[in-house]
């Protein structure tokens, strides 16, 4: 009697316990089809092709997880939700990715006053960059330089550059195309008072690929229309010897670089460098060039660099930079704005010296320098650098 | 009417400045703990609606001083169904799952996670001590192998990059990517679990002595 109450019980207690361990079983959810909103200008097309599932697949929100993750990867995007509406019957859902997009635009300004050699002269430089061309990621690239001459020596520039910028090209991950031109005219005064005066315009093309964790490896074919050079140089006995040359030329370059910096503006560590080979259809030989960049960060945020050559550039885009062949200094963060307008920044000092040969006399120069400025970033202008730059030239041992 | 004024501002403060509370819940000889007022994202609302699957995750550890004594783990599953209109709702202490209220809005999911009664995480331990619980709160983790599978995906793609075109940059950084800029902060630091919201809570001590 006593087992036979003792099963009751059980019997009684049994769907009790069943529904206190054990979750109610969840209907699985099928996708029934997708949509987008909130996308202006990004299409569809490329919204969806970051998530790697169709209609009639059971909903996987690992999946949709990292879909979401991926799209808030890209600087496309203020903000990426995924949710599900229900579909036509019970079960069958609409997954809805909705973005808020974010400025396709984005704005970068430097403005430089530079003394350096006795020459004083001002660069102003803009450039203005489409993200989200066709709303398919790829880059449409504007830029342009003037460098005006104050006092001094000549040091006059005047260029612009325009450039598209697949970094997927056909479909490809690692792949990236670049087609641009640019042009402009060039004039300086050397410092054995010859003046050189250089016009130039040309198109490019570059295919590239990028391979490990943060390297990439790119062919380089400029085609120039035109090139005009003119050497205008005094001789010692007074007399003015001009020598101009005209033609259109042909370049090809290897180029070899990596770029394992943390921020492209505002970086704390890792390096970046370039290497290019370049062969040049009026030159005997090829003609080698690269810069180097290491930055890291100490106790305090003060992040330190120290740079070789010219500032390397990424995989599609040269930057824009006044600077010594060897180059070293520090940066201090500067905080934003409570309104707002300044996001980050930060100033840095920089010391530099440049090997500049020997004159004509035989004496060996040397160029020191310093170079201070302030980088931020703001809502209204986009990146702002602002800077000073100063030299001096020391002259010694005159050669017998 | 001045006094009023000031009455509501003092309530008004105070709802600003209310910050997340740890208790502990002593039930003989087990120890659990209530967690108040965690503060979670605004985002949240929006994502319970969304019908997908919302986790949190309570990682509660019981301490002595410095010295951790055993950790219990929580997990809450919240997907709301679009055809019922109500919660699917599950709490599981250590995998074992334990009842779930019955909750049908948004709302009354907020009310409930803004004072959530974890009971019985940990026997107490033998003998006279002082001790405090320390609760970490994830909202929807991500494990790090999810991560490293998304980091190989963004190291591939990630080349839209704003002028510089570092492929890691962030420069123009959007709100959409610091979300993803936290999660992978988290990841970058050696965290098992990364979340685009956590929150940490310690108890006041207290003794939970067994004899």
């Amino acid at each position: 009697m006593r087992v036979l109450a003792g099963w009751l019980l059980w019997l009684y207690l049994f769907p009790i316990a069943v529904f206190a361990q054990v979750a109610p079983e969840r209907e699985r959810l099928v996708i029934e089809d997708f949509a987008c909103r909130g996308n202006e200008v990004t299409s569809c097309d490329f919204i969806l092709g970051h998530v790697y599932l169709n209609p009639g697949d059971p909903v996987d929100e690992e999946e949709l997880g990292n879909a979401r993750l991926r799209l808030a990867s890209l600087p496309n995007f203020h903000s990426v939700d995924v949710y599900l509406e229900k579909g036509a019957a019970r079960g069958r859902v609409r997954v809805v990715i909705e973005v808020a997009e974010a400025d396709p635009y984005t704005r970068e300004w430097l403005a430089g006053t530079s003394y350096r050699l006795d020459d004083v002269s001002q660069l102003l430089s803009g450039r203005l960059t489409h993200q989200n061309l066709f709303g398919t990621g790829k880059l449409l690239d504007v830029v342009a330089v003037a460098v005006v001459p104050i006092d001094g020596r000549m040091r006059k520039q005047y260029v612009a550059r325009v450039q598209f910028v697949d970094p997927h090209w056909r479909g490809s991950k690692r792949t990236y195309a670049v087609v641009g031109m640019s042009g402009g005219v060039n004039e300086y005064d050397t410092l054995d008072a010859q003046r050189v005066h250089v016009e130039n315009f040309g198109v490019d093309f570059a295919v590239g690929r990028r391979i490990f964790d943060f390297s990439y490896v790119g062919l380089y074919g400029r085609y120039n229309a035109l090139v005009d050079i003119e050497q205008t140089s005094t001789i010692a006995d007074g007399s003015i010897e001009r020598l101009r040359y005209t033609d259109d030329t042909y370049s090809f370059s290897l180029n070899y670089g990596w770029n394992s910096e943390d921020d492209p503006y505002f970086p704390t560590r890792g390096s970046r460098a370039s290497l290019s080979w370049t062969w040049v259809s009026t030159a005997d030989d090829m003609i080698t060039d690269g810069g180097f960049r290491k930055t890291w960060t100490t106790d305090g945020n003060t992040s330190w660099s120290v740079q070789l050559a010219d500032l390397p550039g990424a995989e599609y885009r040269q930057r824009i930079d006044e600077h010594f062949e060897f180059m070293g200094g520090f940066a201090r963060p500067i905080a934003g704005s409570a309104s707002g307008e300044v996001r980050r920044g930060r100033w840095y000092v920089d010391v530099g010296y440049n090997p500049q040969g020997h004159s004509v006399r035989g004496e060996r120069r040397r160029e020191f320098g310093l170079k201070a400025g302030v980088r931020l970033e703001t809502r209204s202008f986009g990146m702002v650098d602002l800077y000073v730059i100063g030299s001096g030239l020391l002259t010694e041992g005159k050669l017998p | 009417m001045m006094r009023l004024v000031l009455i509501l501002l003092l309530i008004s403060l105070g709802a600003v400045t209310q910050a997340a509370e740890l208790t502990p819940i002593v039930e003989g000889e087990y120890i659990g703990a209530r967690l108040q007022a965690l503060g979670f994202p605004d985002s949240l609302r929006k994502d319970l609606r969304s019908g997908l699957t919302n986790k949190l995750l309570v990682r509660v550890t019981l301490q002595e001083g410095s010295r951790t004594l055993m950790t219990s783990n929580a997990q809450i599953d919240l997907q709301y169904d679009l055809w019922d209109e109500r919660f699917h709702t599950e709490l599981s202490v250590n995998g074992t799952l334990l009842n779930a209220p019955e909750l049908r809005t948004v709302d009354e999911v907020i009310v409930w996670l803004n004072d959530l009664r974890l009971p019985r995480l940990f026997k107490s331990p033998v003998g006279d001590a002082t001790l405090t619980l320390q609760a970490q709160v994830l909202l929807n983790p991500i494990e790090r192998e999810r991560m490293e599978r998304i980091r190989e995906w963004v190291k591939d793609n990630s080349s839209y990059v704003p002028l510089e075109g570092a492929a890691r940059g962030t420069s123009s950084e959007t709100s959409a990517n610091a979300i993803f800029n936290r999660i992978f902060e988290q990841y970058m630091a050696g965290e098992d679990l990364a979340a685009q919201w956590r929150q940490e809570v310690t108890s006041v001590p207290f003794g939970g002595q067994r004899p």
